[in-house]
């Protein structure tokens, strides 16, 4: 049995199990600082590992999990959103007096999503999003003394065990119609059998859907993300909103664009309508919010329609699009949900659009960072999050999907508008007690490097977009290859 | 003939307890209905000549787990659920629609089915459900998932203690 | 156009990069720089690209017209394997005179600032976000392709909210620039639309090769092509302020004068102008849209003259007066008079520049008073202005041997000969420019001549400063003289200069006979519309106020602006806020305050259960899942 390939995926597990011991390791300092370097330790170690094992298809363990570029990809944006959430944690008061158990589980729901990018089979695929959806249950919860954070990991649990519920059943279904687990055999068993008017293989797309689509917080089944990312700790919503949604797309391009690839005009348009209605939805849902993290979460479900359009253009344009997508929307998300974090220390209400009144002005390096993300979230040139919704629509395009396209840019133009009003809080608002931004503290320096070198990075990723894309194009090749 | 009467009746019992836990008011009798569900299933996976899963069906389904339920139920005692005025109440009815319109689509699909196994006889091929069988499948194909398993029951314990504890020092302030 | 033709083409870059670094080191010097040096670097940093373009220029014209063109690469940009993007551009006879008015008109704006804006607080942001504009518009003109050029284009639409929004603590001027925004973001999904199509028809955004492939990738009249055409001047009017997008630019006043002369006059305005000529292949195969464009210019030409002829806030006429004259240069280019459009666009930039800039002296010799009741009689104290002022008026009026006169003039003519439609719009541009002498004339007349208002002013308007008063005799020079670039039956050296960059010309020429029918009529309207203005405002307020009472429907109606704005509020603006505003609350803990809120709302029922549905309620929400699947489900079913 092949060992190596997964061995990314050993060690970030590993290294949950380290971090946990550490908390109870001898010493105070161990017991302070252990946890914190562990995990550091092992995300570096398994990013190092990925890197290595950047290369053709290798099976480990007997095919249940499969290193190629596809999944060493995106290995590397878990683990740099999970890296990114271990710095804004310092200090965090989740964080703070159970550093072991809230480094664990980070490293635990990384681990979940490392398997579903590599999963080799459904069963595999299914427990990589349980393991990750169940650390961020407890994680969205972990702030126990406030109410509204165990409110978010009960409701949660709750719909979010509906959810996974129906993608079990729907991975049941799709077992009974193609005969097999394995991702790459029920590719070739489709593609050889006629299959594009099985019924009982459409009840299994329409649950997978249900169920990934639920992960993604795409609408219909995007209600839970409002209240859970309000309620969350904010690092934990932070990764929650960017490396979840890459899983979720990452099982998407899995099952849709590998396995299911062949029966694209059957499963094109359910996609595509649900990409559609998350746009709207999001988009409009957006505009009045008064919290910023409400607002980035009714944002986020808006950027799961956009990146399911790619989805549903179903080419290799379009998986690559959404790779590239995917990366620039960690980046520049991680920015904006470092300013909350930034702000969120130094004032009660910091979560609030309105304590950032004048914060710009008071703290210039913050307010570029922001200026940067929000930017770019609203997909405005050169920056990466233009070129990524022009690939997405483009390539919807290209497939004749003008209405995906036209619903997408139209909901960007709406979404110029929250957006800006962020922005113009910021740099232009007036604090509601006049005079300059209440009680400036000392901002974490890894927390403000974090969101530096995101902000450089969405840039980056936006002007010297051909690079990446080379990357992603691999990666999205991979998930063809036999 | 004796097989698809069996599980007929397997799947009555198993349905009519699922709506049995949904709907009984005390929690005592919904948990005791649930372990008429799980033995049902024990029953269809004899059926599919499964033994071996059979048996943990109804060793550790039916009985630790349900156990484990009905101790909680009993510490915590019987607290009568308090519920508020549901606004969502008068659109009850969207629900019922979704669940039907789900049935139908199912009943639809399995109707117009063209696979194997569907309306010709079951028929359980090779040796699947016995203990070797799956002793092997947990040691070669399926290590993955197998190992994946034993973290996922690490999170939920981690989570269930960490919870717990913090919710005993909740009460007393942090 | 190969790369080696204009070996100088790599400096397009330093053009590029030097406004943007001007804006870069004036916004990182930390704490407040001296008035002088931020003076240096905001001017400084402009003329020396004004320079740089006018080396290149020099060498363009050393060589022959078939090597005046050149395109420099950066790097490869977005690389999709069938799609290849670079970071390029293009340096051509059309882009370098959109870059010699760009630099040259707007380093003396900038200029000019250093003074006007002597007064502010914030006297830095002003010149970092000038610098920041004069990059955005740089890389719309100099951009070698499309992907490039939206760049630039929602560059532009950034900085222009900048500078519109300059005013911050000014709600109004923040909803102004807020518009501006919106319409302009509306316009930038017009060109991406467009650029999707391309992408799929010719697999390429390369200028070069979009316009080499197009006569056969798309076809000479096709769907496609009329749709290319069509979305590419979503985004065209959008900047140009044609109608229907044209309501942003009255409010745009809200920013300081130099911004309105820059921003507003010279520049971005004509972008839509700049993407039809050099689009003029695209448009040449699409002839039905091309005849709409020109339409729409013609209407808008009209609609804002009209609009112009009732405003009394002087830089509201500069406004709509620049969509009137945006106008006749769409209007020329839908007609496939492409240089007589760019040679339109080159004198309105002199003389509207001249106009807003002297404007300018006014309003800061008045102490930002903007409306014509109070002014009057200002010809004795404002010498500088005056004779800006009138200068501009005799050009944009077309009273020879004014620039206006030869630009606008070789447009009609050029209209006589493009078929029925031509005529027809020849003749409401002559209208026009019968209004246009009449509403010039009537601000020249308000603002500088009869009696003061209530009895003379304060403090007497104080003269401007040097650094004010160059500028404007510059450009208004430049407006009295521009026009001898291009003299009818004698020269046509602009028309010549673009020709590399306009391969699809038509060719229209008019005849002597038109050409001398045109001047005698156009004379003719605008003579009529300076007697008209005399008439009715060269004496006293009494006469005026007196006439000013007829018609008032039509006045109201002029002075709501055709009504534009309510209608879009009514159609478009509170539905979506209602929507929004439902939405939202929707999203708020607690029901109760639900459907209070979204009663109030014309969105009604479809509201008001979306308002109860996002109640925080669990179960609600795994009652959406189970719902959200059998749609999906059935979805899957009938699209199969």
């Amino acid at each position: 049995m092949n060992v190596v390939p997964a061995l990314p995926l050993m060690i970030v597990a590993g290294g949950a199990c380290v971090a946990l011991l550490a908390s109870a390791g001898p010493g105070g300092r161990v017991r302070r600082d252990g946890p914190f370097w562990a995990g550091a330790a092992t995300l570096i170690a398994a990013a190092v590992m990925s890197l290595v094992l950047w290369g053709d298809r290798q099976e480990a363990l007997g095919g249940g999990y499969r290193a190629d570029r596809f999944s060493m990809l995106l290995n590397l944006v878990f683990l740099a959103a999970a890296f990114c959430a271990l710095l804004f944690s310092v200090r965090e008061p989740a964080g703070v007096d159970r550093r072991g158990e809230y480094i664990s589980l980070l490293l635990t729901s990384t681990a979940g999503m490392m398997l579903v990018a590599g999963a080799g089979d459904l069963i595999a695929l299914f427990l990589g999003i349980e393991i990750l959806s169940v650390a961020l249950y407890v994680l969205c919860a972990l702030e126990v003394w406030r109410e509204r954070s165990l409110e978010a990991g009960l409701k949660y649990l709750i719909v979010g065990a509906v959810g996974s519920s129906f993608f079990l059943y729907g991975l049941a279904f799709l077992f009974g119609a193609s005969g097999s687990v394995k991702l790459s055999v029920i590719g070739e068993n489709l593609s050889v059998a006629s299959f594009t008017d099985e019924p009982l293989l459409l009840v299994a797309m329409a649950l997978i859907v249900t169920g990934l689509a639920f992960k993604a917080s795409a609408v219909p089944f995007h209600m839970w993300t409002p209240d859970v990312y309000e309620g969350a700790p904010t690092p934990i919503t932070a990764f929650m909103a960017t490396a979840t949604k890459v899983a979720a797309l990452a099982a998407f391009l899995r099952i849709f664009g590998g396995a299911l690839t062949d029966l694209v005009d059957t499963w094109q348009v359910a996609i595509g309508v649900v990409a559609a209605a998350s746009v709207i939805v999001g988009n409009v849902g957006a505009l009045v919010q008064r919290n910023f993290k409400r607002l980035l979460a009714y944002s986020s479900i808006a950027q799961a329609g956009y990146l399911l359009i790619g989805v549903a253009a179903g080419t290799l344009q379009g998986a690559e699009s959404v790779l590239y997508y995917l990366i620039a929307y960690t980046a520049m998300t991680l920015a904006a949900f470092a300013v909350i974090i930034i702000r969120e220390r130094e004032v009660e209400d910091g979560e609030m659009v309105d304590a950032l009144a004048g914060y710009g002005r008071a703290r210039p390096v913050v307010g570029v960072v922001a200026t940067v993300a929000m930017l770019s979230l609203a997909g405005f040139p050169p920056l990466s999050g233009f070129i990524g919704k022009f690939l997405l629509f483009g390539s919807a395009a290209e497939q004749g999907l003008w209405w995906l396209a036209v619903i997408g840019a139209v909901g960007s133009v709406v979404s110029v508008a929250y957006y800006l009003r962020v922005l113009r809080v910021m740099w232009f608002g007036t604090p509601a007690h006049g005079g300059e931004p209440r009680k400036l503290l000392t901002i974490p320096a890894p927390v403000l490097i974090t969101a530096v070198t995101a902000a450089v990075a969405v840039v980056g990723f936006g002007l010297g977009a051909s690079l990446l894309m080379d990357v992603c194009r691999d990666a999205a090749a991979a998930l063809l290859a036999a | 003939m004796g097989e698809r009467i069996t599980f007929a009746i397997a799947a009555a019992v198993a349905l009519g307890s699922a709506v049995g836990v949904v709907t009984l008011k005390n929690p005592f009798r919904a948990a005791v209905s649930l372990i008429g569900t799980l033995l049902a299933v024990a029953v269809m996976f004899l059926l599919l000549a499964a033994p071996f899963v059979a048996a943990i069906q109804v060793i550790v389904y039916a009985g630790a787990i349900v156990v484990l339920f009905l101790f909680v139920i009993a510490y915590l005692g019987e607290r009568p659920g308090r519920f508020e005025h549901d606004p969502m109440a008068r659109y009850e009815v969207v629900g019922w629609i979704a669940v039907i319109a789900l049935g139908v689509q199912g009943f639809i699909a399995l109707a117009n089915s063209r696979l194997a196994g569907i309306f010709d006889d079951p028929k359980a091929t090779g040796d699947i459900g016995s203990p070797r069988a799956i002793g092997e499948a947990f040691t070669d194909p399926f290590v993955v998932s197998f190992e994946a398993t034993s973290l996922v029951l690490l999170v939920a314990a981690l989570g269930a203690v960490l919870l717990a504890k913090r919710a005993v020092l909740g009460e007393g302030g942090r | 156009m190969s790369d080696v033709a204009l070996s100088g083409a790599y400096l397009g870059w330093f053009v590029l990069a030097l406004p943007l670094l001007g804006a870069i080191v004036l916004a990182l010097i930390p704490g407040e720089p001296s008035r002088a040096l931020t003076r240096v670097i905001g001017v400084g940093s402009v003329a020396a690209a004004f320079v740089l373009v006018v080396s290149l220029f020099a060498q363009q014209l050393s060589n022959d017209a078939e090597r005046r063109a050149g395109t420099s690469t950066l790097w490869t940009w977005v690389d999709l394997g069938s799609l290849q993007v670079d970071l390029k551009i293009l340096v051509d006879p059309l882009s370098v005179l959109m870059m010699l008015v760009i630099t040259g008109v707007g380093s003396l704006i900038i200029l000019y600032s250093t003074e006007y804006m002597s007064h502010d607080r914030d006297y830095r942001r002003f010149f970092v976000e000038m610098d920041f504009f004069i990059f955005a518009m740089l890389v719309l003109v100099l951009a070698a392709n499309f992907l490039f050029l939206i760049v630039g284009w929602a560059l532009v639409g950034l900085a222009s909210y900048l500078l519109i929004g300059y005013y911050h603590d000014r709600p109004s001027a923040v909803a102004a620039a807020k518009k501006a925004f919106v319409i302009n973001v509306l316009g930038d999904i017009g060109l991406v639309l467009a650029a999707f199509l391309l992408v799929r028809q010719l697999g390429t955004l390369d200028f070069a090769e979009v316009f080499a492939k197009a006569p056969q990738g798309l076809g000479d009249g096709t769907f496609i092509a009329e749709m290319v055409a069509l979305l590419l001047f979503v985004g065209a009017a959008a900047k140009s302020a044609q109608i229907p997008l044209h309501t942003w630019l009255p409010d745009a006043m809200e920013g300081p004068t130099p911004v309105s002369a820059l921003i507003h006059a010279a520049t971005m305005v004509t972008a839509g102008v700049y993407l039809i000529v050099r689009c003029n292949v695209l448009y040449e195969l699409a002839p039905h849209m091309s005849d709409a464009v020109a339409v729409v210019g013609a209407v808008t030409l009209f609609v804002a003259a009209t609009i112009a002829t009732v405003q009394d806030d002087i830089k509201r006429v500069l406004a709509w007066s620049t969509v009137s004259q945006i106008g006749y240069m769409v209007m020329a280019a839908g007609l496939g008079l492409y240089s007589s459009g760019m040679f339109h666009f080159l004198t309105h930039a002199f003389f509207k520049a001249a106009l807003f800039l002297a404007a300018g002296i006014v309003i800061h010799a008045l102490h930002d008073e903007q409306s014509l009741d109070r002014m009057g009689g200002l010809k004795n104290h404002l010498k500088v202005a005056y004779f800006a002022t009138a200068a501009g008026c005799l050009a944009i009026a077309g009273i020879p041997p004014f620039s206006g006169f030869f630009s606008k003039d070789e447009i009609l003519a050029g209209a006589i000969e493009a078929g029925t439609l031509g005529k027809v719009l020849a003749g409401v541009g002559l209208v026009g420019a019968g209004l246009t002498a009449f509403y010039m004339f009537r601000l020249l007349f308000r603002a500088f001549h009869g009696p003061e208002p209530d009895g003379g002013y304060h403090e007497t308007p104080h003269a401007s400063g040097s650094a004010m008063a160059a500028p404007v005799v510059i450009l208004a020079a430049l407006a009295t003289v521009g026009g001898f670039i291009q003299i009818p039956f004698v020269s046509h050296n602009l028309r010549d200069w673009l020709e590399p960059a306009i391969t699809a010309d038509p060719g229209i020429e008019a005849g002597h006979g038109q050409e001398t029918l045109i001047i005698v009529l156009s004379l003719a309207v605008a003579a009529i519309g300076i007697a008209a203005a005399w008439w009715l405002f060269g004496s006293g307020p009494e006469r005026r106020l007196a006439r000013a009472q007829k018609l008032p429907r039509l006045r109201a109606f002029l002075l709501d602006q055709w009504r534009f704005d309510e209608v879009y509020e009514a159609a478009v603006v509170q539905p979506g806020r209602d929507l929004g505003d439902a939405g939202v609350r929707a999203g708020e803990r607690g029901v109760g305050q639900g459907p209070v809120i979204a009663a109030e709302a014309v969105t009604g029922a479809g509201a008001r259960i979306l308002s109860r549905v996002e109640n925080g309620l669990v179960r609600t929400y795994a009652m959406a899942v189970i719902a959200g699947a059998a749609i999906v489900g059935a979805i899957l079913i009938l699209a199969r």
